[in-house]
């Protein structure tokens, strides 16, 4: 249902009206804030359906559109288990001056009671609105890998780290952290140094450095190195190589394919296959954890003091 | 978990990071049947494409086959790609590809035995994995003594010999009645110490089961009532549509009670009734669980409170169906149930005077599993009676499945003038739309098995339990003939009559 130059009030008459036809009281998991372009919007819609199976949930969409504009004016669309699946959604077009007001459009669209997850694409430098939109969420997901200094987006975000904030980048990491734990798992030797051939510019390299840095107290090195990635949002990690006390070695690197082949002395080679989520994916693993994640808290914390000592003269 | 303790990356609070099995086999007793083919090898491959597999990781098939390792992973790769719940990746297979082992002989074959030992212990060296292994048996219970006692022998259940973990799953049924199944319980905890005996009832794997426990310990508005001040009676309800298929000579000799009252239904029982555990580990469940069997006392008439019924023809469905005795391979005057319906009370202080009604049967009208529970009328009614005349009791019910949710019904006004009042009901629903994404029973249970974890492993003294209620009511029904019932309807008159003789009625499921 497409709504033009419309009210909150209107659009949630119209939500609400969607779903008497339907005949059914939701049970809505959280609330999805998005923020996106008209660019990205078929992206986040295709990864939000894909997250909304797991997760039911109502999903505002916000995006900015002649910003330039005098009169402040919304467009809206709104859907019920159309092309966005299982959710409750509600697509904002923002003209004018309405975009900095986003919060005032969007609190009154919140679900009651359950959790309010915000998410954008972009560098969220760019959006100004980030501080206001912290004040509602439980959680912020954010992408750092998509701002044009990546690394130095994550510094930032680890400079202004508050409880539930989370990054893609560190969610893209989870399978290849697991692979590597359960390497380690019945190796009872002492690792000595730990070289990562990764993009030093990929966040998800940095996290993952700065995980391993955090667990087993020895400062990996990242060699930079140019990584083939077969799907869009696997980090670009090649291979973490470890050596343990007394000279053993423990190898785990990933081929562009997605084979990936851990190498432990005295031991054949064994293969696992890595291989890309889909954003929806990754989005819906995100969703899974709406508390704190203290974990990626530490991880950012070594983070931030590893990138200060290498800025440091 | 054991490796939590010695590896510096896994970090309790991280709960991104899956919880992966050391590197270990799994051997599968019975490959070439249709439980391995249809459930446990697609579950394995769906394991795999989640990433929870660990690096070391073989399938080792045994079979009165003729088959080389080749063949055992194509056949693999085709039950997998058939029945898998997750999408067909070819780089998931590849992984596990290389990764099959065979091993060709019958039960009583000594040299057959000692080559799986030494395949195992080959693994050691080929893959990396010191002697962890789990035994699946998707073998008839007959067969069960004889495996065991080549385990034994060649000392493959054997963890210090072995070094590593060596585990046992059996899947039902546990013996046909107590002395039976303490047999076989003794000589498999004899065999594999009791600790690594994992008992499938692949319905303990089920999301919602699971929830029982959520709903009731993590929540503050449930278990207030939850006992027999404001609970009338509680209805457990394990419908299903079909007939017994091909499983005529198993299911002759045992009948609904053994086949599914024994475990699916005892179980359910225990986790509605169950008090709250200490701690949400395997022990402390198990303790709980076991304290409700042990209560569980049935009627004293036996006659009126314990009946059983054996369907007819008739519809089910829009189809015809043939009755019991049309079934193939079934004896023309077997009297084996194909329904039961049973009243037991449960011996505490939360339960006193609060009848369970438990009923499980085939070619019912369709395939339900469910817990009601059926709360008292409210004490006092400030309406007319002509106002409240059908209004029913508060329920809530826990839809196991299908369409696994939680619905509570309670009056409410119809709109309009005066006050008049009916029943609604408020859902919530893990609902048609999400179950794609929830791991299918086997894959939970064989990842559990893997992990060493035994929460949701009935032990052997639970077993025990349960056949202390069932073995009675077998004695009583013995010699006697089931109430005949027409295929496609909730079975015989005979537990309609049990419920109205204390003015109740089966909630219509």
């Amino acid at each position: 249902m497409h709504l033009k130059d419309t009210t909150t009030g209107e659009i949630m008459k119209a939500l609400g009206g969607l779903l008497h036809e339907v005949g059914g009281t939701s049970s809505l998991a959280l609330n999805l804030v998005a923020l996106t372009t008209e660019d990205e919007r078929e992206e986040v819609e295709q990864a939000a359906s894909q997250a909304a199976q797991e997760h039911p949930y109502r999903l505002i969409m916000a995006i900015p559109r002649d910003v330039d504009a005098a009169e402040p004016r919304i467009d809206a669309e709104v859907t019920l288990g159309e092309r966005l699946g299982a959710a409750e959604a509600i697509i904002l077009r923002l003209d004018g001056p309405t975009t900095p007001h986003l919060t005032s459009i969007v609190l009154p669209m919140l679900a009651p009671d359950v959790p309010v997850v915000t998410w954008w694409l972009l560098d969220p430098v760019k959006f100004h609105l980030e501080q206001e939109l912290r004040g509602f969420a439980d959680r912020r997901i954010t992408y750092t890998a998509r701002a044009a200094d990546p690394v130095a987006s994550l510094h930032r975000r680890a400079q202004r780290y508050v409880p539930g904030d989370t990054d893609i980048c560190w969610t893209r990491i989870s399978l290849w952290r697991s692979l590597i734990a359960s390497a380690f798992d019945g190796v009872s030797h002492k690792v000595e140094s730990i070289d990562i051939r990764a993009d030093r510019q990929d966040p998800s390299a940095q996290l993952m450095a700065a995980w391993l840095h955090t667990r087993l107290g020895v400062a990996p090195k990242i060699v930079d190195t140019k990584v083939e990635r077969n799907s869009e949002h696997l980090p670009a990690i090649a291979s973490v190589a470890f050596t343990m006390a007394g000279g053993e070695t423990m190898e785990i690197e990933r081929m562009p394919d997605g084979e990936t082949v851990l190498r432990q002395a005295g031991l054949p080679k064994r293969r696992q296959s890595l291989q890309g989520r889909t954003l929806g994916q990754l989005l819906a693993e995100e969703l899974r954890h709406l508390d704190p994640d203290p974990a990626y808290h530490r991880v950012l914390e070594t983070f931030q003091a590893r990138f200060d000592e290498a800025e440091a003269p | 978990m054991t490796e939590s303790v010695n590896n510096p990356l896994r970090d309790p609070v991280d709960r991104r990071l899956p919880r992966i099995p050391e590197p270990c086999a799994l051997v599968i007793f019975g490959v070439t049947g249709d439980l391995a083919r249809k459930k446990l090898i697609p579950a394995i491959y769906d394991l795999a494409n989640r990433g929870l597999l660990p690096a070391s990781f073989v399938i080792v098939g045994f079979a009165r086959r003729d088959w080389d390792h080749g063949t055992f992973e194509e056949l693999s790769r085709d039950a997998a790609k058939s029945h898998a719940r997750t999408p067909w990746r070819e780089e998931v297979w590849n992984r596990l590809s290389g990764n099959f082992r065979f091993v060709g002989g019958t039960f009583d074959d000594d040299a057959a035995f000692d080559r799986l030992d030494t395949t195992l212990d080959d693994l050691r060296e080929s893959h990396g994995i010191p002697g962890n292994a789990a035994f699946y048996f998707s073998i008839p219970p007959q067969a069960f003594p004889k495996v065991l006692k080549q385990l034994e022998r060649t000392g493959m259940a054997d963890n210090e010999h072995c070094g590593g973990w060596r585990r046992v799953v059996v899947e039902k049924p546990f013996g046909t009645d107590r002395p039976s199944a303490r047999e076989l319980n003794d000589l498999v905890d004899r065999v594999f110490t009791p600790h690594d005996v994992f008992r499938i009832d692949h319905y303990l794997g089920k999301e919602t089961v699971q929830n029982i426990f959520a709903l009731r310990f993590a929540n503050a508005m449930f278990e207030p009532i939850w006992n027999s001040n404001y609970v009338d009676h509680v209805q457990i309800t394990m419908a299903e549509d079909g007939g017994i298929g091909t499983r005529a000579g198993f299911y002759d000799a045992n009948g609904a009670a053994r086949d599914v009252l024994q475990n699916h239904v005892l179980q359910l029982l225990a986790l509605t009734a169950m008090e709250q555990p200490v701690g949400f580990d395997a022990e402390e469940i198990r303790i709980e669980k076991l304290k409700v069997l042990r209560a569980v006392k049935l009627g004293d008439d036996l006659g009126a409170t314990a009946i059983r019924g054996q369907y007819t023809d008739g519809w089910v469905q829009g189809r015809p169906a043939a009755g019991y005795h049309s079934e193939e391979n079934i004896p023309a005057e077997s009297t084996t149930e194909t329904y039961a319906a049973v009243r037991i009370g449960i011996q505490n202080r939360r339960w006193s005077g609060v009848p369970f009604y438990l009923r499980t049967g085939k070619r019912l009208p369709k395939r339900v599993t469910e817990i009601a529970v059926v709360f008292k009328e409210a004490p006092h009614m400030p309406f007319a009676d002509y106002d409240t005349q059908i209004l029913g009791n508060n329920q809530l019910v826990i839809r196991v499945q299908p369409d696994e949710g939680v619905t509570v019904k309670f009056g409410s006004k119809v709109p309009g003038t005066g006050m008049e009042l009916r029943d609604i009901t408020m859902g919530f629903g893990y609902g048609e739309t999400f179950t794609e994404s929830s791991p299918e029973a086997y894959e939970r249970l064989i990842l559990d098995i893997l992990l060493g974890d035994k929460t949701l492993f009935p032990d052997a003294h639970e077993v025990d339990a349960s056949w202390a209620v069932i073995d009675p009511l077998e004695d009583f029904w013995e010699g006697g003939k089931p109430e005949p019932y027409e295929s496609g309807t909730w079975g015989p008159a005979g537990a309609d009559l049990m419920l109205q003789a204390s003015g109740r009625r089966w909630r219509r499921a």
